[in-house]
């Protein structure tokens, strides 16, 4: 009995400083720890969703006592298996006294980066100024925007007028959006594109006014993809041969895709790809016959302070549509250093365009590269830029890009605020 | 303009300059000199609340990292520093937090309010008297953040789908861990009346 006694005091004397060891490694930092669980769920997602394995590994927490550690764990489990949600944990009184119920919460991730912005703020030499001031707001997943933008970056026209917006994001559920913009636009055109408007009298000539109704649904099937159906209806006031209204109706789609992705090496990657589609048809009662088709993409890779940036962009439209869907590079985005207007004054039909970045934190180095055209002209040549910069995270940039030719260099100065 | 108008529109500006400034400074806090060491008060330092509150109350702990300096003038170098860091939960059945000092388990206590878990996180950071330059005016900064690990909250999107912390193109950086500042008056050693001698 005492040798009993004694070996029995050895152990707890031996193993007493490492068990006083491992409770300070992990001291109990919740003091929900000494509840039992009394149940475990999963709301926000269909539990068929999980397998049966970490289901039944969740289950495995009930008539335990409340181990956060454990709980994160199983969280982080079901993070890997639900593609597009979030998972927290979340721990609530139970409905027996001294236990609680651990919930599983896991919420459908919403792509945000899809919504497409214009720049606040543009300034290049060749362009002048251009902005738009389009504020908005949330509020129960209804997004209301209007505002003013004058911008003689995108298109071949300064595009001054207002903007209404106004999308439900979330019609029964995330995967549903609708939305209908409205916009009135008085458009202005350069000399240049007068004049080679001139030269070419199967492009549709310059227009007063345009005015847009386009009404659209999306879906989400999973959160990096956004499928867009939808209609746009705009009418311009054409300027020749007297004014009159033309009508530019077509059917849209949009397929957009948004992926961002961290490895293991420390690389990240993002990738961003647009197919984009208007079907002008006499269906719907348009003037303007014609199917335009857009493609872009753009992959980044990044370390942690360098990004190496590829684009793409393609462009093909059957038909002759009016000038603000015809293709256009040299801007402060595309082919920068370059003036549109020695591009192509009245843009093209075909689009080819391809840029390569650098940037080491803000510095940016770029050499951009393409070509517009319409079928049927001469062998045209492609465009070379190259620039330096800086860009930083939050949208502010300012560049210098210069247009790689044999003469009339002139180098274009960029300024601006991009969300 | 009429002169009462500008009158009054120079008093409303004053009025909005002494609020902005005003709502610039950090908390108050008081300091007690008590036999070898300065005891820290500061009770209008109020971080348990919004996110990290809303998270206790959903059974989770929440590590705050607390600093208390000395240093000559306000934003001037630190002569000394000390930083503790404090584990907090929240019992849900009896409504009370519970505290427990990261490094050292056995300083820990419960069954606390909200007002009485703060202060027994600033009683923490009692400073040494020697730290304090005998001859010159000094301030006590302190100073509490969220531990990085509390950061990825319940809607913190999955590693599998997004780098998570680093966004680029219009994503916005991910925000900072909310930060909580209080600093003392310019104090003098000599004006500090011992508590310990009273």
């Amino acid at each position: 009995m005492i040798h009993r006694i004694i070996r029995i005091a050895l152990v707890l004397f031996l193993l007493g400083p490492a068990v006083a060891l491992a409770q300070k490694e992990q001291p109990q930092t919740n003091v929900n720890s000494r509840y039992q669980v009394e149940s475990v769920s999963i709301v926000g997602v269909s539990e068929a969703k999980v397998t049966q394995a970490l289901r039944d590994d969740l289950q495995k927490l009930v008539g335990n006592k409340y181990d956060p550690d454990a709980a994160e764990a199983l969280a982080s489990r079901l993070r890997k298996e639900l593609h597009g949600y979030t998972v927290g944990v979340k721990v609530k009184r139970g409905e027996q006294s001294e236990s609680v119920k651990v919930v599983f919460e896991a919420e459908r991730i919403r792509e945000r980066s899809f919504n497409i912005t214009m720049a606040p703020f543009l300034y290049s030499t060749k362009d002048g100024f251009s902005g738009a001031l389009v504020p908005g707001g949330q509020t129960h997943h209804n997004y209301f925007s209007a505002g003013v933008v004058s911008s003689a970056d995108e298109l071949l026209e300064r595009n001054s007028g207002v903007m209404l917006r106004y999308e439900h994001r979330k019609v029964g559920t995330s995967m549903v959006q609708v939305g209908v913009e409205y916009d009135y636009f008085w458009p202005s055109f350069e000399d240049e594109t007068k004049a080679a408007l001139a030269l070419a009298p199967w492009v549709p000539g310059t227009y007063e006014t345009r005015e847009v109704f386009s009404p659209s649904v999306s879906f989400l099937p999973v959160p990096d993809i956004k499928l867009t159906f939808g209609a746009s209806f705009q009418t311009l006031a054409m300027e020749r041969p007297v004014l009159h209204d033309e009508a530019a109706h077509a059917f849209t789609f949009g397929a957009q895709y948004r992926r961002k992705a961290g490895s293991r090496n420390g690389f990240r990657h993002a990738i961003a790809a647009d197919y984009l589609v208007r079907d002008a048809t006499a269906e719907l009662e348009s003037d303007f016959l014609y199917t335009r088709q857009f493609v872009s993409a753009d992959y980044t890779l990044s370390t942690r302070h360098q990004d190496f940036m590829f684009r793409f962009q393609g462009g093909h439209i059957d038909g002759e549509p009016p000038l603000f869907d015809r293709f256009t590079i040299g801007n402060t985005a595309t082919l920068r250093g370059w003036d549109k207007f020695d591009v192509a004054p009245l843009g093209g039909t075909r689009l080819l365009y391809g840029s390569l970045e650098y940037r080491y934190r803000p510095f940016q180095l770029f050499y951009d590269f393409g070509k517009v055209w319409d079928p049927g002209q001469q062998a045209v040549e492609w465009k070379h830029s190259v620039g330096i910069g800086l860009a930083w995270k939050n949208g502010f940039f300012m560049s210098l890009g210069v247009p790689l030719k044999y003469h009339d260099i002139t180098p274009v100065f960029m300024i601006g605020f991009r969300l | 303009m009429s002169r009462r108008g500008l009158r009054s529109a120079l008093g409303l500006a004053a009025a909005l300059a002494v609020f902005v400034h005003l709502s610039g400074q950090p908390a108050p806090v008081t300091v007690e000199r008590d036999g070898d060491l300065l005891r820290l008060r500061a009770p209008q330092l109020d971080f348990v609340a919004g996110a990290p509150l809303a998270r206790l109350h959903d059974g989770r702990s929440v590590t705050y990292t607390f600093s208390a300096s000395i240093q000559i003038h306000r934003g001037g170098p630190r002569v000394h520093g000390l930083t503790r860091q404090v584990v907090f939960s929240y019992d849900l059945w009896e409504e009370r937090f519970s505290v427990v000092q990261r490094d050292d388990p056995k300083m820990a206590a419960s069954h606390l309010t909200t007002a009485a878990a703060e202060a027994w996180c600033v009683d923490l950071l009692a400073l040494p008297v020697r730290a304090a330059p005998a001859d010159k005016a000094f301030v006590v900064k302190l100073e509490c953040s969220l531990r990085e690990e509390n950061a990825p909250a319940a809607d913190a999107p999955s590693a599998a789908t997004f780098t998570g912390l680093i966004d680029f193109f219009s994503r916005k950086e991910p925000s900072a861990p909310p930060r909580w500042e209080a600093s003392s008056l310019p104090l003098r050693l000599a004006d500090l009346v011992d508590k310990a001698r009273k």
